[in-house]
């Protein structure tokens, strides 16, 4: 499945390398090329500090798929598909290994756990031992020498800068170490599980069996002397010439890669092999360099950096979303409602103190001016007759005083 | 035409036929879920009948026109092409989703079919109304079921939530009855066939401006807020998450899946038909407003902790990409590729109405039913590992989160595609921007898959019940659905797309 970005950027490559003249390369190629070589040697250096089995192959796997991306910048399609196949064969023997090997030691995934399994499970033990190699880049016999070399000499003769070279060759050299780390773990020294291991039924080896054949033979299809694959992938016959062999730059680089898988291994001998330290024993690179060992061991903080970085921002965004609608949209609306009210209410009491007011003291009025009146119209005819008699005489005394001359 | 549509009023027996049945629910007593069962079944025959009846070049068909209150403008005008025809399919499917659901109903169910069963004629008479006057009524009608929906059977916090929904949509619809009275007051017409031809000439603008001076662009932000609430197109959305939440889940079914879409084909329908000029004029700001919908619903989803909640916030996030494909193509194009990008977009919003209004549905209906296992539980963090005692619930439900999240292979992976391929060259920086909600939506819905049905058990879940038989019979016509669409979804835009050659065609930016 992650072969997939790899054949896509294959896929795209006629895009990618839209304007570049013969020989040359293109800006997306450079960054290809520079991306691929980091990958190779960062996964590379992180899988060196994992105990976990299938870990130190997932980092193997990065790294090689920097390799491929390497090699489409530097080469082309070819040198990049060509160790995408190959690499798939062995990597996928490796995993299977390591399938074995957890199935053979009860479902342990820690090579600290294992050790001396090349008795217990010799035919895994075998297979796995060819993919190692096959991956690691041994010389002649191996198709991952043949698809790593093409993208290295790729790499030596590219016209921007040598930098990809050293970084690839130095992720050749720490492949080589960690493979080795790992297969003395857990094929060499002694057994340090709890349960007795035991070999896979043939479901499982036969498999294997079959993929170590093509982990070896593969490299056939793309020597330098019948370039199979690249003359089909061009779509033109493959030419036969074993002088190919013979080319002093070619032996240059046999020599070149050959010294650094030997070299990675011999390291890794050293430092590893046949040693069986105890399951709590700290290894043997964290007790020589404990500074260079944590920062590998916590896979170079990248997990923690997505955490502080991607992770941090999308859930404190996701708060910042929830907050804007909770308290600004819906604060707004809270307060287009709250001034609604406000106008209700200021209307409610213009209502009651001024419209209904008024209403109401002319009517009070109204009604307290009857009750004055009402209470002369008590019905007593003695005190009709008063007013009426008291009315009688202030009427003839005004008469009276207006008729004066 | 065709010759059952001046035999037989379809459309008005489409619309009158929930009526009918809710009359009988009301008082059918404990029958009643048998008797909403039955219309909204005869309701979704009836609807696909009028998908096959449609006219071939994607013009409106199955038109019935009456004078009725000619004076004051008002037709009794209906019709539907390939966009009104699928959503009345979208809204007879959702009924019936949604009837199916509220077998838990035990309080009142005459009322409450009753109500589902109005709201239901409310949508078919919105979906196929072609005279303002009508239009509005049904768009007003359908508010009035939903109100009550929310408040007699709705959660704890449902009077809020209910008189909040109904304030905030009905000063929306203020704004849009303003917008069209000023309208028919410049030109004395209501209809909106009419209306559109008018503005496609010109004379709709030029007789406004001389009536009324230079208000076209007003009108046309009334109009936008009545369909901007409705949709919802942020900020005006703040109703949204608390409707859903409250609301009864199959309630909240009718809501997301049939509701929500009166706002989209109110856009399309009439919207774009007679504002686009100044829609066009307006589409830097809205296309902003719709990028916002889309990227801040989705964040706003992952930071909720109700499941109702996330996927309501969610319905924002996938109905602003209906806003996003419509406000980017309302932009005059020249050359066929720019068309065919416009053409692309407007299928995919179309499709997506109907693809959301199904998955949306769906979703709703499951947490339906974790709600009924649980006693009403719908915390995020209440459940764990329900794929261990429940695994058809927890594959079921996984397959329509799925198609939520644009699985290709699902529906919605479709009309997703469709709406960025179209958006696009259009408008780059915005469909650029609206990506990151693909990407956020995916997590959101990744987290909830993960929350609730993996990882340990905790103990008073280890007996949840699965789905029984009649519930997985149910829904497999429903995932099924989705899967055609998915795979083979010509079978919709085979019938789309002359609609959407027809209507850009008369439509002018």
């Amino acid at each position: 499945m992650v072969a997939a970005g790899v054949f896509l950027v294959a896929r795209v490559y006629p895009l990618m390398s839209i304007g570049a003249e013969p020989g040359g390369t293109t800006a997306a190629l450079t960054v290809v090329t520079w991306v691929g070589a980091a990958t190779a040697v960062f996964a590379a250096l992180i899988a060196i500090a994992q105990n976990d089995i299938k870990r130190i192959l997932a980092y193997s796997t990065v790294s090689q798929l920097g390799y491929m991306m390497a090699g489409l910048g530097l080469g082309g399609v070819a040198v990049g598909l060509f160790h995408l196949i190959t690499h798939a064969f062995f990597k996928a023997l490796l995993f299977l290994g390591a399938g074995s090997v957890i199935h053979g030691c009860h479902e342990e995934q820690d090579i600290r756990r294992m050790g001396g399994l090349r008795a217990d499970m010799p035919l895994t033990f075998a297979t796995y031992a060819i993919a190692m190699l096959a991956l690691c880049g041994f010389p002649i016999f191996f198709s991952g020498f043949w698809s790593k070399d093409a993208i290295l000499e790729a790499a030596q003769h590219w016209s921007v800068a040598k930098g990809p070279f050293y970084l690839l060759v130095f992720g050749a050299l720490l492949t080589a170490f960690y493979m080795m780390r790992q297969v003395s773990y857990v094929f060499l020294g002694y057994w340090r599980g709890r349960k007795v291991a035991h070999e896979s039924p043939a479901v499982m080896t036969l498999p294997m069996t079959v993929l170590a054949f093509f982990a070896m033979a593969l490299g056939l299809i793309g020597t330098p002397a019948w370039p199979w694959f690249h003359a089909f992938l061009d779509n033109r016959a493959a030419v036969f010439d074993l002088h190919a062999f013979a080319q002093p730059a070619w032996l240059m680089l046999l020599a070149t890669s050959s010294l650094v898988v030997f070299l990675g291994l011999g390291l890794g001998w050293r430092l590893y092999g046949n040693k069986s330290p105890r399951p709590e024993e700290p290894d043997a690179l964290e007790k020589s360099t404990p500074w260079l060992w944590a920062p590998l061991h916590d896979r170079l903080y990248v997990d923690e950096f997505y955490g502080v970085t991607v992770v941090a921002f999308f859930t404190w965004w996701a708060r910042v979303a929830d907050w804007l609608d909770r308290r600004v949209w819906g604060g707004i609306v809270a307060a287009v409602a709250w001034l609604f009210g406000l106008w209700a209410q200021l209307n409610r009491s213009l209502d009651v103190n001024w419209v209904d007011g008024g209403f109401d003291k002319t009517c009070e009025e109204l009604s307290s001016g009857g009750g004055l009146l009402a209470s002369v119209q008590s019905g007593r005819v003695q005190s009709y007759l008063r007013i009426l008699a008291a009315a009688v005489v202030a009427l003839a005394i005004i008469l009276f005083w207006s008729s004066r001359p | 035409m065709n010759e059952l549509a001046t035999g037989f009023p379809i459309l008005t027996f489409l619309t009158v036929l929930p009526l009918a049945g809710a009359a009988i629910a009301l008082f059918a007593g404990k029958h009643a879920r048998g008797v909403a069962l039955l219309t909204s079944l005869a309701c979704l025959v009836v609807a696909l009948v009028v998908w096959t009846l449609l006219p071939a070049d994607g013009s409106i068909g199955l038109v019935e026109l009456h004078p009725w209150a000619p004076s004051i403008g008002i037709d009794y005008h209906l019709g539907v092409d390939g966009l009104g025809a699928l959503m009345l399919v979208l809204s007879a499917i959702v009924t019936l989703m949604s009837v199916d659901a509220s077998h838990r109903v035990h309080h009142m169910p005459g009322l409450f079919y009753g109500l589902i069963l109005i709201l239901e004629s409310g949508l078919f008479g919105s979906f196929t109304a072609l005279n303002f006057f009508q239009w509005f009524l049904f768009w007003e009608l359908s508010l009035i079921p939903a109100f009550f929906l929310i408040k007699l059977w709705g959660g704890q916090r449902r009077g809020p939530a209910a008189t909040q929904f109904f304030i905030y949509t009905m000063a929306g619809s203020v704004a849009l009855l303003l917008s069209f009275l000023a309208i028919f007051l410049a030109t004395g017409s209501m209809d909106f066939v009419q209306l559109a031809a008018m503005a496609a000439s010109g004379t709709l603008s030029r007789m406004v401006t001389a009536h009324l001076g230079a208000v076209m662009p007003w009108l046309a932000i009334g109009v936008l807020a009545g369909f901007a609430v409705k949709v919802p197109l942020v900020p005006f959305h703040t109703w949204l998450p608390a409707a859903y939440a409250e609301a009864p889940s199959p309630v909240t079914m009718l809501l997301t899946g049939g509701m929500s879409k009166m706002g989209v084909y109110g856009l399309l329908r009439i919207a774009l038909p007679i504002f686009g000029v100044q829609i066009a004029a307006m589409r830097t700001p809205l296309l902003v407003l719709a990028v916002i919908t889309v990227v801040m619903g989705a964040w706003a989803a992952a930071a909720q902790k109700d499941l109702k909640r996330v996927f309501a916030y969610s319905s924002v996030n996938h109905l602003g990409y209906c806003l996003l494909g419509i406000f980017a193509l309302a932009v005059p194009v020249y050359g066929p590729a720019a068309q065919a990008s416009q053409a692309a977009a407007l299928n995919g919003v179309i499709l997506q109405m109907f693809n959301h209004g199904i998955t949306a549905a769906a979703i709703f209906w499951f947490i339906a039913m974790i709600q009924f296992r649980t006693g009403g539980l719908r915390g995020i963090n209440d459940f764990g590992g329900l794929r261990k005692p429940a695994p058809v619930l927890a594959g079921l439900m996984g397959i329509v989160l799925f198609s939520s999240l644009g699985l290709p292979g699902l529906n919605s992976f479709v009309s997703e595609f469709l709406i960025f391929r179209g958006v696009f060259p259009l408008a780059w920086v915005a469909a650029t921007v609206s990506i990151l909600g693909l990407l956020v939506t995916a997590i959101v819905i990744l987290t909830v898959i993960q929350k609730v049905f993996s990882g340990p058990v905790p103990e008073h879940w280890k007996n949840f019940p699965d789905l029984h038989h009649s519930e997985r019979m149910a829904l497999a016509p429903v995932i099924g659905l989705m899967f055609l669409v998915g795979l083979a979804p010509r079978l919709i835009l085979d019938t789309i797309n002359p609609t959407v050659v027809n209507l850009l065609a008369h439509w002018r930016f």
